[in-house]
């Protein structure tokens, strides 16, 4: 009888990870990676208003990868400034934020951008980011826009358990989550 | 017959409850915070620097400025043998070194600047070492001993003042490490300053002692450093900041 059951429990074994293995790669990582955030340090000049991000990007799927404008204090406490999701599944794109007003003060806090794939393979590909900001001039902003663009091959995993890709163009995709399940790594 | 059908509904009811678990867990088409759990958002943790003015690398600070002797506990942990390299002064002045502005020696120094710099953006040197974010822009080490790195840029002609560490320390008997180091890509290293995190648990900061290097981005490269000296998240990297001055 022991016997008999320890059989059934291998197959069981077996079964599901069969089952994890035929369905889609895409599917089944999304349900592990959904929250993995890839991020890069930018700094800005001090006294600058903040006022759109722009998110350039890959899209031929369904989903949408979303981007946004972080601050921390470094003791903990954060601050999500602003969003921005990519649109469409037609390929190339880019997106622009609402009109947000912020002020730099790195006396205070450290500005990072982040950005969530939800699709880990290159149909989900992050391009790159653009702030644009205004200088202080003559007691007002100056009219004119100043920029930081930054390409989507800059930007790093938060966690370790990711692995990256670069297909070319400057961009980078979400590749897979293989450390602990490689049976789903394909 | 019964109970080879029971069987294999309970084990087919075994993997649809797996997958639905891992789906509903991992929760992938409703967050958009930076934080798995924005709780954290509300919370009151940590020491807040909310006083300007206490320290010696804000402005009106009053108090007694201690100089960093040297580079004690180096970060390269091995004697590396210095090459001399200054192409400026050998009387010849390469086409990317035309027109470079060359210190002043005494000049007026404008109120601090700052470079800020989120812990869970710095990198390991080597990818034997493995990290994961914890909460608040913090990181910590989960596997593996080398150091986490990231490109400091300051303007030609700066100063460097001071270095803080944020962390968020909850082991007693190990203390993390930052430093500001340059490089000159011929093999040349030097550690301007260090800052180790101090027995405080929870969240919290520590300054160095004053610097005073003047920032030569023809020569030399500057790189944040940082070493954890342990693994686990009651050692967390959150944060680095540069104080620098403009001439």
């Amino acid at each position: 009888m022991k016997h008999i059951i320890g059989i059934r429990a291998i197959i069981s074994l077996i079964l599901v990870i069969i089952l994890l293995s035929i369905v889609p790669a895409s599917i089944a990582e999304s349900a592990f990676k959904s929250y993995e955030i890839f991020s890069l340090q930018i700094h800005l000049p001090e006294g600058a208003k903040i006022e759109y991000l722009r998110l350039y990007f890959y899209d031929s799927t369904y989903d949408n990868g979303i981007a946004w404008l972080t601050t921390y204090n470094g003791s903990g406490d954060l601050t999500d400034l602003v969003n921005v999701s990519t649109s469409g599944s037609s390929g190339y794109g880019q997106s622009l934020s609402d009109l947000f007003e912020h002020i730099v003060d790195n006396h205070l806090y450290t500005y990072v951008l982040n950005w969530r794939p939800y699709v880990f393979d290159s149909s989900m590909r992050l391009m790159g980011m653009r702030i644009a900001f205004r200088m202080p001039e003559g007691g007002g902003w100056s009219a004119s826009y100043s920029y930081l663009k930054v390409a989507g091959c800059t930007f790093t995993p938060r966690n370790s358990t990711v692995e990256w890709r670069y297909p070319g163009a400057g961009g980078i995709y979400a590749a897979s989550w293989s450390e602990y399940m490689p049976f789903i790594n394909k | 017959m019964f109970k080879k059908r029971t069987w294999l509904v309970v084990v087919f009811a075994c993997i649809f409850i797996t997958i639905a678990t891992v789906t509903v867990v991992a929760n992938p088409f409703t967050q958009e915070s930076s934080e798995y759990d924005t709780e954290l958002l509300s919370q009151t943790i940590g020491k807040i620097d909310t006083i300007i003015g206490d320290d010696p690398d804000e402005e009106g600070y009053q108090g007694k400025i201690v100089t960093f002797s040297g580079s004690s506990d180096s970060e390269e942990g091995v004697e590396i043998e210095t090459i001399p390299f200054d192409s400026i002064h050998d009387g010849e002045t390469l086409p990317d070194e035309i027109g470079i502005s060359i210190p002043v020696s005494n000049p007026e120094w404008t109120e601090f600047f700052y470079n800020f710099s989120a812990g869970s953006t710095l990198r390991p040197r080597s990818s034997q070492t493995r990290w994961a974010y914890a909460s608040g822009g913090c990181s910590y080490v989960t596997k593996g001993f080398d150091l986490f790195t990231l490109p400091l840029v300051l303007p030609q002609g700066s100063r460097i003042d001071y270095l803080r560490l944020y962390y968020y320390d909850e082991n007693a008997s190990v203390d993390m490490m930052a430093w500001i180091t340059t490089y000159d890509g011929m093999g040349g290293v030097s550690d301007l300053v260090n800052v180790s995190s101090v027995g405080n648990p929870g969240y919290s900061y520590n300054i160095s002692d004053f610097v005073g290097h003047i920032v030569d981005n023809a020569t030399n490269s500057y790189v944040l450093n940082f070493a954890a000296h342990g693994t686990g998240d009651s050692l967390r990297l959150c944060g680095l900041r540069v104080a620098y001055r403009l001439p």
